[in-house]
């Protein structure tokens, strides 16, 4: 009985365990931490500390002087993550249209294969409209012209 | 069911083992299928753990005696709920699964709400909170397994400590091991850090908030430490600076430190070494704690399980400390500062020195902890340090972690110069001496208090205005009253606001302790039934003692006190003395009568011995002013605490968005 229970965890342990091994590969996208995290994360502690000087101003902690300096140096700061965080995101749009094209092209490589593939094999072409048509079809898969 | 645990054990210790190399390996060479099966294994790991845990739990209940665990920590007459379940970690062998339990727990949340968005640390704090379970799974499988079978299996178990059957106990040890336990979730992701050598700003954000949530449970569990001890142990008192309640404070102490100083981080990219190395420190605490309750080398009341593992433990201790250390020399050419402090009177200088004083504090008493082995290596007689120790010195820096707490709140960021503040300080200073005039009015007159309570005030004062004048510049924009203005200025800035609310009731806290030290009274008195006895302005009568009736497994001896106040009956006290007869154990049962209007005082009294067969009884009275606030104090620290670590409204949509514009939700990998 125990060596059963003992068994039958392990068996369950090793598959839990295998699987992922077993599984097709993907692409491993992002295994550093992205630029655009650290982008953003630099982005919002900037606008925290515009967002603390305001604070320290309005209850007056700060003097005009004091308050137009560092509000000068942290807009500035702001503007350059910005620029990157806004390049970065550009690589990212850009990265989504590569994928969106790669995929439409493979599909359309796809359709145009089994065209071939088909013409490949055709039996002869619609009197009606010219499309490929396979042996055992009785009418045209584009046009519905009976082909017999 | 007990070889499904101990069999569950022995597997999921493996599981660690192979889950640790594979997330080391995945990572390093960048195999996902790798990492991907290291994450199955954390959750795997939960699962058994967990099992474990049911099928211990079941022998419990079962009252399965033949386990060593159940005979030893509970008996037939132990009610189920809660405690004989909470025998689960009254042992040794148990705490350690308990502990694992919890680490398995905090890893299963991490892995499943970070694994995506954290995707490059994730195999690495996956291997690194691997690599503490294989010691916990390594002790519990090889060391000292809680399915452990008693020789001879016995008609009735030993029961549970009479002291620790109270409600307070089912409550503080959880609190403290998520605590405790929770520090290695930091550390863990620090390590990634540091393993990966992706050592900016991402994440952290993420160590905060996970550094957050063990910080809030283990100030919980001192707390309700403390109140455990005042309702139970009768000494009048909630901190009794023992060596395991400091091993707890400990790491408290270092962890605010690091939530302070990681800040400077975020703003500036400064300090970045120094918070790792408060990360460790904290972590090699709250292991080093653990050893210190397991191994007996040091006395305390705490010493529930003692054992040989302490020798194994204190080796993981250094092991895991070296390792670390090295690891962050390693990456020191990383870890340079982004700035340069600005000026003397900055913010960032004073967290600076706000850290050193926790750090110290944290210092001071760990030097107080280990002062009984350090002596006897030095001079071969084991010297204990006590109380007055720990007082001047840990008051002391409190008292200088208090004045950082009122100056800070002046000057901001990047700067200020003394001029200034001097003159910011005038107002603030002027309330705080009114404040302290009161309390000399009120019947302070020694310095001490009064220094104490100065500072409190000051500190009040400054971080009071700053929550109100910040309201007001609110209101001056919006129609709201000040109620709602204030409401919507702490639901909008949760980070800075919740953090003045935190600070707003340690200070309340604060007050509940110096009130409650300087000016508690302790008197005992012998009286015989009808004799009455008047005392700070109660007057006590004695009205029957009803011994030694039978109340579940004790036999309680009960006295009936009394209470007046200008001739009115205010209240009945009933003290008590009961008696385990299976432990052989006396637990005194003191009654406690809060004198209501701003939390005055309390009443507390025990009962101490008996004499003449009954007749005549010797009370202990203790008057503590303004121990409530200590409580108060603890209440407000939960609530503000959770308004801390909840994400601010704007940085959450800001995040979403700009998350919402990316391919799947992730950017383009760095290259």
């Amino acid at each position: 009985m125990d060596f059963a229970i003992a068994l039958l965890i392990l068996a369950a342990t090793l598959v839990v365990l295998a699987l992922p091994l077993y599984r097709t590969r993907r692409p491993s996208a992002a295994l550093s931490v992205s630029t655009l995290d650290n982008l953003l994360a630099q982005r919002d502690s900037i606008y925290a500390s515009l967002r603390d000087l305001e604070l320290d101003r309005q209850l007056g902690k700060l003097d005009e002087a004091d308050y137009n300096a560092r509000r000068d140096q942290y807009m500035t700061q702001a503007a350059v993550a910005l620029r990157q965080l806004d390049a970065a995101q550009g690589q990212g749009a850009a990265a989504e249209a590569n994928a969106a094209l790669e995929q439409e092209i493979r599909a359309r490589r796809k359709t145009a294969d089994r065209k071939t593939g088909r013409a490949k094999t055709a039996a002869g072409f619609c009197r009606n409209c010219g499309k490929a048509v396979d042996a055992g079809d009785k009418f045209c898969p584009k046009c519905g012209h009976a082909l017999q | 069911m007990t070889t499904l645990g101990s069999i569950s054990i022995t597997i999921a210790f493996f599981v660690a083992i192979y889950s640790m190399v594979a997330g080391l390996l995945g990572a390093r060479r960048n195999i996902p299928e790798l990492t991907e099966s290291a994450r199955n294994g954390v959750i795997l790991f939960t699962v058994l753990i967990t099992t474990a845990v049911a099928a211990l739990l079941y022998a419990l209940v079962t009252r399965d005696f033949s386990l060593s665990l159940v005979a030893n920590h509970s008996s037939r007459d132990l009610p189920i709920l809660p405690y004989t379940l909470t025998a689960l970690w009254s042992g040794q062998n148990g705490s350690l699964l308990f502990w694992s339990w919890i680490l398995s727990l905090y890893s299963l949340v991490v892995v499943l709400t970070h694994w995506r968005s954290d995707r490059a640390l994730m195999p690495y704090v996956a291997a690194v909170i691997m690599l503490v379970q294989t010691f916990f799974a390594f002790l519990l499988t090889f060391i000292t397994s809680p399915f452990a079978k008693m020789e001879m299996i016995p008609a009735d178990g030993a029961g549970l400590n009479p002291i620790l059957q109270h409600p307070l106990m089912a409550l503080h040890p959880p609190l403290l091991y998520l605590g405790f336990v929770g520090f290695t979730i930091p550390f863990a992701f620090a390590m990634a850090a540091l393993l990966s050598g992706q050592l900016n700003n991402a994440w952290l954000t993420t160590i905060r908030r996970w550094t957050l949530i063990p910080w809030m449970f283990l100030g919980l569990g001192l707390m309700v430490g403390g109140r455990w001890a005042y309702d139970v142990l009768g000494w009048g008192g909630y901190w009794g600076w023992d060596p395991v309640e400091n091993s707890a404070l400990m790491p408290w102490l270092v962890g605010t430190a690091f939530l302070h100083s990681v800040m400077v981080q975020e703003r500036k990219g400064m300090l970045k070494v120094w918070n790792m190395g408060l990360i460790i420190i904290a972590f090699a605490l709250t292991l080093f704690g653990t050893f210190l309750t397991r191994s007996g080398v040091i006395q305390s009341v705490h010493a529930f399980a003692e054992s040989d593992i302490g020798p194994l433990f204190l080796g993981f201790v250094a092991l895991i400390t070296l390792a670390a250390t090295a690891l962050l020399f390693f990456r020191l050419d990383k870890l340079s500062s982004d700035a340069e402090f600005d000026s003397l009177w900055s913010r960032e200088i004073l967290f600076l020195v706000n850290n050193v004083l926790f750090l110290g504090a944290a210092i001071a008493i760990l030097i107080g902890v280990i002062w009984p082995i350090l002596s006897e290596v030095l001079t071969g007689a084991t010297l204990t340090v006590g109380a007055p120790y720990y007082n001047l010195v840990v008051g002391v820096i409190f008292a200088g972690i208090v004045l950082l707490m009122g100056i800070i709140p002046l000057i901001g960021w990047g700067g200020a110069t003394f001029a200034k503040l001097k003159h910011k300080m005038i107002v603030p200073l002027g309330l705080a001496l009114a404040l302290t005039a009161l309390a000399f009015v009120l019947g302070w007159r020694e310095p001490i208090p009064l220094l104490a309570i100065a500072l409190l005030a000051f500190a009040f004062v400054t971080t009071g205005s700053d929550i109100y004048l910040a309201a007001r510049a609110r209101q001056k924009n919006t129609r709201e009253n000040l109620f709602q203005a204030t409401a919507q200025l702490v639901g909008r800035n949760h980070r800075r606001y919740g953090g003045y609310l935190i600070h707003l009731s340690i200070l309340i806290l604060a007050l509940g302790i110096v009130g409650s030290r300087a000016y508690a009274s302790d008197e005992v008195r012998a009286l015989t039934p009808g004799e009455t006895w008047t005392t700070h302005g109660y007057t006590i009568v004695f009205e029957g003692l009803k011994p030694q009736v039978a109340r579940g497994e004790a036999f309680v001896t009960t006295a009936t006190l009394g209470i007046y106040e200008n001739g009115k009956r205010i209240e009945t006290l009933q003290p008590a003395i009961s008696f385990f007869e299976r432990q052989q154990q006396q637990v005194t049962e003191p009654t406690i009568w809060h004198d209501a209007p701003f939390f005055r005082r309390d009443l507390y009294i025990i009962v101490q011995g008996w004499s003449d067969n009954f007749q005549t009884v010797s009370f202990r009275v203790f008057v503590n002013p303004l121990v409530t606030l200590v409580w108060v104090g603890g209440l407000l620290f939960l609530v503000s605490t959770v308004i801390t670590m909840f994400p601010d409204p704007q940085e959450k949509r800001a995040r979403e968005r700009a998350r919402a514009t990316l391919v799947g939700g992730y950017a383009k990998p760095a290259e």
